[in-house]
């Protein structure tokens, strides 16, 4: 050995030696500094060609104390995550309380569905309709309570989200400045344990932030980066920029929140880039890059763990709202309501898809039926409507109906004609344009049918067997013999007729096969005045009414009233050209009925197409009412008058201007109309109008029982089979249906608050946080839905059989009993954060959000504690500083999983005789 | 709850241990049982020793885990697989033997469910910290990895001028060095 050699071993010796006299001493200064990690100088022999060469400190012991630093770190970032996770749970539990204890979701939700079965059993109890209110609002204020908390929380979230971007900019400038410090000590050959002690702690502050890239200069200055590679600490400064969000409505209506972004800058300050870590959007749509850390853990659940149990309460709002609504709309309360105001934001001239029925019903305030005011309805009162949504028309097609084609169908109806024409049992025959404009098309032609409304206790079958026009100056100038008007009712053309001698069966042959059955009554017109069967069947007997006793491919078989003779068995069937056999129209017994689905006439107006006005005479026939009686039909004429060139006809009602023959006319002891069905807007004033139509303007429906002296009365609606089935006719895509009823889906009756954003101004539809009670029930609880529409008794014959007039009783509890069943009803549930769609009731669903809620909770709590243990094992074994020895790592983690397995071991041996055991004792 | 505060303040094991065996007999509980535990009828006291022992071996390995001393675990190991064995002979002869359930007590039963009830809080307990110790251990061993490759793998330019990964000589870390 050399003496350079020698002195410089020494030498080498005497600086590990000084090193580790100041470690100890730092180490004894710093024992109570938090974040202080105790140092070690390790040695390791130093080697010259295989010499001995002294000590050095080895560098490789930072290194690997580096990568458990690092494990540590990610750990920091994992456990401030979940914590922040599990602590936010253990507040939304809190918040949405335990099943069956006081102030839970289902606590209220029972309390109201038990106020309501209460109603159930004494629906006009005053006390009762005031405790369901009051239980309604209580439920839609705590469950209004906890979504506003739910988002409170979640701003909450983005406020510490903020906090925790200043904390970690003061730490990017602190490792700027320790990075300069720790490259001057490497520089000067100072002591740089403290600074590193400083900068782990700085790294380890950030990563409990966000998830970190470390990477370690020689010198032990470090360089961090985002889990995405965006730069923290380089050369240059890094500060994040995030802008909060400045309050809770942000959140409530679903506002696109501002990025977290990490800002560099270049020597002189000046800004050069920014990068998104968190993107800008709202809720899920917002990105990411982030993995772990406070930040994300909070950004987790301000756009989506908050947002999801929101969705959740949301859904399950909906569902109880929904679900009361349906049926609420369904009755009424008692005394009914004199106004049913709409809160749906309708455009008057927007066409959906409808079908089936519903009632209107017009009635005193005692819920008895108005007196109507024609004589020849004094037994059955004020005749309600029935709204056919199959048949109606508004030019686009049956069931295709705008809102103010169901606006003109109300007023038509209530809008009680001056004079009504019957016959025999139709007590009004109303002519119906269906055209929008009169004259119409390029050659001028007017198309109509029949309003047919029937108030006896049989069906009614009528036909229509002339029609003709006549102008301004009475001249006919068209008739349904000359082909000026035509018919398209559906008819078949007759090729012959078979007859059987001495019999009164006649097969009749049609060229196409009808669309009869056994037992249907149809009608052939005289097929000409000559007879058949060898003279024995006059043509006359072939004319009018006869039951169709067989149906056999084209042709079908009926009875005459006289036998045909002098025939023999096979006889050629005599030919009679083609004739026409017409179905009738069938009214059934208390319908109304539009005879458009059996035909339509069309009038070619071209002999006068400049007529002011022209009179249009229809002869209808109905057959007796009576089955049993062999009376004849009777027949009469009816003249309405159509005034040419006109705009808005469609559906138009036109009233008997003349009568002959059977018909009978009567008129109103005075003009009435007893609903105004109107357009208006949120202040309640109704839209103004042009040539009777409110056009394109939006409003919301309003329908007002009252006179046009004043009287009030009162309006109940029966939503029956009626349906909105969304917009499929010419609508591409489709929109979907809302599957509600008339009054439901004009909200003309909730009793929860629609949350429909045009209705209500919220900017957001169907959230828990909107969810109310509607005003006017919690300014008048007996308007709450108890109740339903029966068939009245005869107003001036209470004994008499009730005919299709509707009333409301009192004590009728139909409605409260459909309410108070909603609870344990089986409803649908779409899917909803993280939540299957499902049916189940209500309180199925309460039970499966908060059992989401307690599971995700108590997983949050197991990841937290197990991050913890796993974060003070680390900590653990790295505050050990023993050194890292590879071979007993290894020898441990063989330890381990032996250990491991003798654990399994014995929990599943145990596990067994326990179950073995208990089973025994039980 | 630590299972070493549940161990040290556990009066139903040590209670139950006590009751039923004498000392001597707990010493020969370490030596296989031999003349200790009858497999040929089973007994509620049997079970009640075997279990209460169980749960202080697994108390115990508990308690070194968390303090770190890893090695003390692996004396453990012998008897926790020789009580759980013995725990499964009896679950085996259990159902063939009629006479068990006619010779239970009240007492006994109450006992046995207390201890069977501490049993499961302790044998939780060991089993997070047995897992803890595990994903630390695969941390550290992750940590050297980590070194080794990068200490041993250098990248350098070949003869043809690529970047190539060329592995340098071992490190001493190899050689068991305390570091």
């Amino acid at each position: 050995m050399s003496l350079f050699l020698a002195l410089n071993t020494a030498l080498s010796g005497l600086n590990v030696n000084q090193a580790a006299l100041s470690v100890v001493s730092n180490n004894i200064a710093n024992a109570n500094t938090p974040g202080y990690s105790r140092q070690v100088l390790d040695q390791s022999a130093l080697l010259v060609d295989g010499v001995g060469a002294g000590a050095r400190i080895d560098a490789i012991s930072r290194k690997i104390d580096v990568y458990l630093e690092r494990s540590i770190q990610r750990e920091t970032s994992n456990v401030s995550m979940a914590e922040k996770t599990a602590d936010y749970y253990e507040r939304i539990q809190i918040m949405l309380g335990e099943p069956g204890l006081d102030n839970s979701i289902d606590e209220y939700t029972q309390s109201f569905f038990n106020s309501l079965q209460d109603l159930a059993e004494s629906p006009d109890k005053v006390s009762f309709q005031a405790s369901v209110i009051n239980t309604a609002e209580v439920l839609a204020r705590e469950l209004s309570g906890i979504a506003t908390s739910l988002e409170d929380l979640r701003l909450q979230a983005d406020a510490d989200i903020n906090e925790g971007v200043a904390a970690v900019n003061a730490e990017l400038a602190h490792l700027d400045a320790l990075n300069v410090a720790i490259e001057r000590a490497s520089v000067l050959n100072l002591p740089t344990a403290g600074l590193f002690d400083q900068r782990d702690n700085a790294i380890e502050k950030v990563a409990s932030y966000l998830n970190v890239s470390i990477y370690y200069k020689p010198s032990g200055a470090v360089n961090l980066f985002t889990s995405s590679g965006v730069p923290l600490v380089d050369d240059a400064p890094h500060r994040l920029a995030y802008t909060p969000a400045s309050g809770l409505n942000e959140f409530v209506n679903d506002k696109a929140l501002n990025p977290l972004q990490v800002v560099s800058f270049d020597e002189r300050g000046n800004e050069t880039r920014r990068d998104d870590i968190i993107s800008a959007g709202v809720e899920h749509a917002i990105d990411t890059s982030l993995t772990g850390g406070s930040i994300e853990g909070l950004r987790e659940l301000r756009d989506e763990i908050l947002p999801d149990i929101l969705a959740q309460m949301d859904e399950l709002a909906a569902g109880i709202r929904d679900a009361v609504n349906a049926v609420h709309n369904a009755g009424s309360g008692y005394p009914p309501a004199e106004e049913l105001s709409g809160t749906r934001l309708v455009t008057a001239d927007e066409a959906f898809d409808w079908s089936g029925t519903a009632r209107i019903v017009v009635m005193n305030a005692d819920g008895s039926p108005v007196d109507s005011p024609y004589s020849s309805e004094s037994h059955t009162g004020l005749r309600p409507l029935t709204l056919n949504f199959d048949t109606l028309d508004a030019g686009l097609g049956e069931g295709v109906l705008t809102a103010q084609a169901i606006i003109n169908e109300i007023n038509n109806h209530f809008n009680a004609p001056p004079v009504k024409a019957g016959l025999n049992n139709l007590n009004n025959i109303q002519l119906v344009s269906n055209n929008n404009a009169l004259p119409a098309g390029s050659s001028p032609s007017f198309n109509f049918d029949l309003d047919l409304e029937n108030i006896s206790n049989f069906g009614s079958e009528v036909w229509v067997t002339d029609v003709s026009i006549a102008d301004d100056t009475a001249a006919v100038i068209g008739t349904s013999a000359t082909g000026e008007v035509t018919n398209t009712a559906p008819a078949y053309t007759i090729s012959s007729f078979d007859f059987t001698n001495a019999s009164r069966a006649v097969t009749v042959n049609t060229t196409t096969p009808p669309d009869v059955a056994v037992g249907d009554r149809i009608y052939l017109n005289n097929p000409g005045g000559v007879s058949y069967a060898a003279g024995t069947v006059a043509a006359a007997q072939l004319e009018g009414f006869f039951t169709v006793t067989a149906v056999n491919g084209n042709s079908f078989e009926i009875n005459i009233n006289a036998a045909a003779g002098a025939t023999s068995a096979g006889e050629a069937p005599v030919t009679v050209g083609a004739q026409a056999l017409s179905e009738y129209i069938e009214v059934d017994a208390g319908e109304k009925t539009r005879s458009k689905a059996n035909g339509t006439f069309t009038a070619d107006l071209s002999g006068n197409a400049a007529s002011t006005y022209y009179d249009v005479t229809v002869t209808v026939r109905t057959f007796n009412p009576d089955p049993d009686s062999t009376q004849a039909y009777q027949s009469g004429t009816i003249t309405y008058r159509v005034y040419n060139n006109e705009q808005g006809l469609r559906n138009d009602r036109y009233d008997a201007f003349g009568a002959s023959g059977a018909t009978v006319l009567s008129s109103p002891a005075s003009p009435h109309q007893y609903i105004f069905a109107t357009l208006v807007d949120a202040n309640g004033v109704e839209l103004s109008e042009t040539n009777g139509s409110y056009g394109n303007q939006s409003g919301y429906l309003q329908l007002t029982a009252h006179d046009l002296s004043g009287q009030e009365f009162a309006v109940v609606i029966d939503e029956g089979t009626s349906k909105q089935e969304g917009k499929v006719t010419d609508q591409v895509p489709p929109i979907k249906g809302t599957n509600r009823g008339f009054s439901h889906y004009f909200e003309l009756n909730n009793l929860f608050a629609s949350n429909n954003p045009d209705a209500t101004g919220d900017a957001k539809s169907g959230s828990a946080i909107n969810l109310a009670v509607e005003r006017r029930l919690l300014d008048n609880p007996s308007l709450i839905s108890t109740g339903s529409l029966e068939l009245s008794n005869q107003p001036n014959d209470p004994d008499a059989p009730r005919l299709y007039t509707y009333e409301r009783y009192i004590g009728n509890n139909s409605i409260a009993q459909r309410l108070a069943a909603v609870g344990t009803d089986q409803q649908s549930f779409a899917g909803a954060g993280g939540l299957p769609d499902s049916s189940q009731n209500i309180n199925g669903y309460i039970g499966e959000v908060l059992a989401f809620v307690a599971t995700q909770t108590v997983t949050a709590k197991s990841s937290f504690t197990d991050a913890t243990l796993l974060f003070d094992g680390l900590v653990s074994r790295a505050d050990a500083i023993t050194g890292v020895n590879l071979d007993e790592e290894l020898a441990n983690t063989t330890l381990y999983q032996s250990a491991y397995s003798a654990s399994a071991q014995v929990i599943s041996t145990t596990n067994d005789l326990f179950d073995a055991l208990f089973s025994i004792f039980n | 709850m630590s299972s070493h505060v549940i161990i040290k303040n556990s009066a139903v094991i040590d209670g139950a241990l006590a009751t039923n065996r004498e000392q001597d007999q707990l010493d020969a509980l370490e030596q296989g049982f031999k003349g200790v535990i009858n497999f040929e009828q089973v007994r509620v006291e049997d079970i009640i020793t075997l279990t209460a022992r169980l749960a202080q071996v697994l108390a115990a390995e508990a308690d070194f885990l968390e303090k770190m001393q890893v090695g003390k675990i692996a004396d453990l190991q012998k008897e926790k697989i020789m009580l759980t064995n013995a725990l499964a002979l009896i679950k085996k002869q259990l159902p063939q033997d009629e006479s068990f359930l006619s010779t239970l007590e009240a007492e006994q039963v109450q006992s046995l469910k207390e201890v069977i009830t501490v049993f499961n809080v302790i044998l939780e307990e060991n089993y997070t910290r047995l897992n803890t110790a595990r994903m630390v251990n695969q941390r550290v061993v992750e940590a050297v990895t980590e070194v080794v490759r990068e200490h041993t793998q250098q990248d350098a330019y070949d003869d043809k001028g690529k970047m190539n990964s060329a592995a340098s000589e071992s490190m001493p870390i190899s050689l068991n060095k305390k570091i």
